[in-house]
C-alpha cells in the first residue's frame, strides 16, 4: 500500500490552518487584559503660593481694604460659612454673584482664609468658583500661629 | 505552526513575571473633590511631580507611608538638592472630607522651600455627580 505522499504534486497549492493563531491572539488578550490598569479621571487645580522669599501672602499696610477681596472660611458641622471683607454670604452662589460685580470693576486679587475645620471639598469649590468667575490672582493666608 | 504557540505563551509568561509594575502614587481610598475649572494633567512635563495623598481623617500618605511636616521638608529638601524650585511640582490628592488643617501646614512648607507649583487634584464634574 502506497504511503499517502505528504507534499502536494501540484505546484502553488500550500495551504496553512489559520487556527493555531486564534490561541495567540487568545494569549494576547488575556496578557494585556492583566496588565490594564483602569484609572479614574483625575484633573488638577493649579495653585499659587506667595512669591519667593515670603513665608505668606501679606499685602503691604498701604494697599486699602478694597483692593483686596479677603475670602474667609469656617465651618460648623456641615454647614460652611463664607464671609467676604467681613460681609456674611449666602453661599457660594451669592459670593459668585458678589465677586462677578467686584470684577466688573476692577481686577482684584483674593486672598481665601480657609478655617482648618473646613473641608477640602468646601474650599475646592470655592477656589473653583474664584476661577470660574475670573480672578486670576488667588492666594492661601498664612496662619498666624 | 501548532509548537509555535508554545513558543509564544512561554515568551508572554517570561515578560509578565519579569515586568517591573510601576508603583503608583495613587491612593483609590481618596474620594477626590469635583470642580469645574480643573486642567487636564500634562503627561509630557519636565516637572518633578511629589504627590501626596490626604485621607478623609487628615493623615498624609506620600510613597505609601505617613508624612508629617518634617518628612516633606526633607523631601522636598532632596529634590532641591537635584533640581531648582521651578522643576517641582507638588500635587495634593485630598478627600474632599479631609480638613484643610491637614493641608496647611504642608502649604506653608511649600511656599517656605520655594515650590510654588502646587496643585489640588480633582475629578471633573460628569451629569451623574
Amino acid at each position: 500500500m502506497k504511503s499517502p505522499n505528504h507534499y502536494s504534486s501540484e505546484p502553488g497549492n500550500v495551504s496553512s490552518s489559520m487556527t493555531p493563531m486564534i490561541d495567540v491572539v487568545f494569549q494576547l488578550l488575556i496578557f494585556f487584559l492583566c496588565t490594564a490598569s483602569f484609572k479614574l479621571t483625575e484633573q488638577a487645580l493649579p495653585t499659587t503660593l506667595p512669591p519667593l522669599g515670603a513665608a505668606a501672602y501679606k499685602p503691604p499696610p498701604e494697599i486699602e481694604e478694597l483692593e483686596l477681596i479677603r475670602i474667609g472660611l469656617t465651618q460648623s458641622g456641615d454647614e460652611l460659612h463664607i464671609d467676604m471683607n467681613g460681609n456674611a454670604c449666602a453661599g457660594i452662589d451669592d459670593l459668585a454673584g458678589r465677586l462677578r460685580q467686584l470684577m466688573a470693576l476692577a481686577n482684584l486679587p483674593a486672598v481665601l482664609d480657609v478655617s482648618t475645620e473646613v473641608e477640602i471639598g468646601h474650599m475646592v469649590a470655592v477656589y473653583d468658583m474664584c476661577l470660574a468667575v475670573g480672578l486670576k490672582d488667588i492666594h492661601f493666608a498664612a496662619p498666624d500661629r | 505552526m501548532t509548537p509555535m504557540i508554545d513558543v509564544v505563551f512561554q515568551l508572554i509568561v517570561f515578560f509578565t513575571a519579569t515586568s517591573t509594575m510601576v508603583k503608583t502614587e495613587v491612593n483609590e481610598t481618596v474620594a477626590l473633590p469635583v470642580a469645574e475649572k480643573g486642567q487636564n494633567q500634562q503627561t509630557t512635563s519636565q516637572k518633578k511631580k511629589v504627590t501626596a495623598n490626604v485621607l478623609a481623617d487628615g493623615s498624609v500618605v506620600l510613597g505609601g507611608r505617613r508624612i508629617g511636616v518634617a518628612e516633606l521638608q526633607d523631601i522636598l529638601s532632596a529634590e532641591l538638592e537635584q533640581r531648582p524650585a521651578e522643576h517641582i511640582e507638588v500635587q495634593f490628592r485630598a478627600d474632599r472630607k479631609a480638613p484643610y488643617g491637614a493641608v496647611e501646614p504642608l502649604l506653608l512648607v511649600c511656599a517656605k522651600k520655594g515650590v510654588w507649583q502646587v496643585s489640588f487634584a480633582v475629578s471633573p464634574i460628569t451629569e451623574n455627580r
